[in-house]
């Protein structure tokens, strides 16, 4: 996924659309962190992952520090 | 329902809603069609416009705000693909699939080309070799209305223009693979007394890919009463990058294998789409996910 990642970058694109989930359905923290690190600079979205989590109120209490770009 | 029998007794908005749980509202192909060639297309800067699509449905006049005239006694306005006004004199009146004899729909489409060509040439083709040159159902050069098609809908479609005043007529559908036998229309339909201005009136429609998809969300925009909606379309090729954009999408997201809910991208495609005008987001999802506990739709 970081390959991807640096795929849309060097393609020119305006952002990259990421999720990860733990077994259970919730956001996968750590993996997230590092694949919104490693799309710094750029749009980023969270794709289903997010509406599938068990718990909306965690996630959204999850310190999103690459801020929103949108739905 | 005379195309789609199965959606007899069915209410397909309210049904789709509440298998969505989302509002739905359904709109006539043909309307969503004149609303994109009217908008995008051929209608770019003409006032009054009308659509001819494939089979022969769809007149559906627009008025200068963009919006299809609906208001007939019967729900529907500028209806010309179904009515009693194929020329007599030259083919019989035939069936059609809305209950009515002798709608220009029952000539007009490849089937009705077909049925024309059968009674005109008494021999069986498909409609492709009927829309070459010097078929029976194609007016030859330079003589108005002398082939069947020509003569069985000039009048009726001349009588059309003069009443709406629409100075453009998109041909859509499978009718616009055929450009000589739409200039040759065009010829007819104003050798038949169109008041049309000096140019083509009938002409080629310019959106090729799904138009009907592209304007259909304008007016689910405008009816959801929700002032702004920003718009993302999931794309997977070229054509549909292409009618995302054409249909005004504010944002795309750049997918693959959009059957397992969307894949990675190649970087191929990643590097086709960066100069699209709209933002371009590329999904990074490299397999289909699992199955949350809350859902048994994959995400």
């Amino acid at each position: 996924m970081l390959a991807d990642i640096a795929a849309a970058r060097d393609a020119g694109l305006a952002g990259v659309v990421l999720g990860a989930s733990r077994p259970d359905g919730r956001l996968d923290a750590r993996v997230l962190s590092a694949l919104g690190h490693a799309a710094e600079g750029m749009g980023r979205t969270l794709h289903r992952a997010f509406d599938l989590v068990p718990d909306l109120g965690e996630a959204l209490a999850w310190p999103w520090s690459w801020g929103s770009s949108g739905s | 329902m005379a195309n789609i029998p199965c959606l007899d007794g069915r209410t397909v908005a309210a049904d789709l809603s509440a298998a969505l749980g989302l509002p739905v509202w359904v709109y006539n192909d043909a309307d969503c069609f004149a609303l994109a060639e009217a908008l995008l297309g051929a209608g770019v800067g003409i006032a009054r416009f009308s659509v001819r699509g494939d089979p022969g449905h769809g007149g559906r006049r627009r008025s200068r705000a963009g919006r299809t005239h609906r208001d007939g006694a019967g729900g529907f306005a500028g209806e010309w693909g179904h009515g009693p006004a194929v020329n007599g004199a030259v083919a019989p009146w035939l069936d059609c699939g809305c209950g009515l004899q002798g709608c220009l729909d029952t000539v007009g489409g490849a089937r009705g080309i077909e049925r024309l060509h059968r009674h005109l040439a008494g021999e069986e083709v498909t409609s492709l070799p009927c829309w070459n040159a010097g078929a029976p159902v194609t007016p030859p050069p330079g003589s108005h209305g002398g082939g069947g098609l020509g003569r069985c809908a000039e009048r009726a479609t001349a009588m059309v223009l003069n009443v709406t005043g629409a100075s453009a007529v998109p041909v859509g559908g499978g009718l616009s693979n055929a450009p000589d036998l739409i200039a040759r229309l065009d010829e007819a339909v104003r050798g038949a007394g169109a008041a049309a201005g000096g140019g083509p009136v009938l002409r080629v429609a310019e959106l090729t890919v799904e138009p009907g998809l592209v304007a259909a969300h304008w007016p689910a925009r405008r009816r959801s009463g929700v002032a702004d909606i920003r718009l993302e379309v999931c794309v997977t090729t070229a054509d549909s990058l292409a009618a995302a954009v054409a249909g005004r999408a504010d944002r795309i997201e750049l997918c693959a294998a959009l059957d397992r809910a969307g894949l990675t991208p190649s970087p191929g495609a990643m590097r086709a789409a960066a100069g699209c005008a709209r933002p371009v987001f590329a999904l990074i999802r490299p397999r289909p996910g699992i199955s949350s506990s809350r859902t048994t739709t994959s995400p």
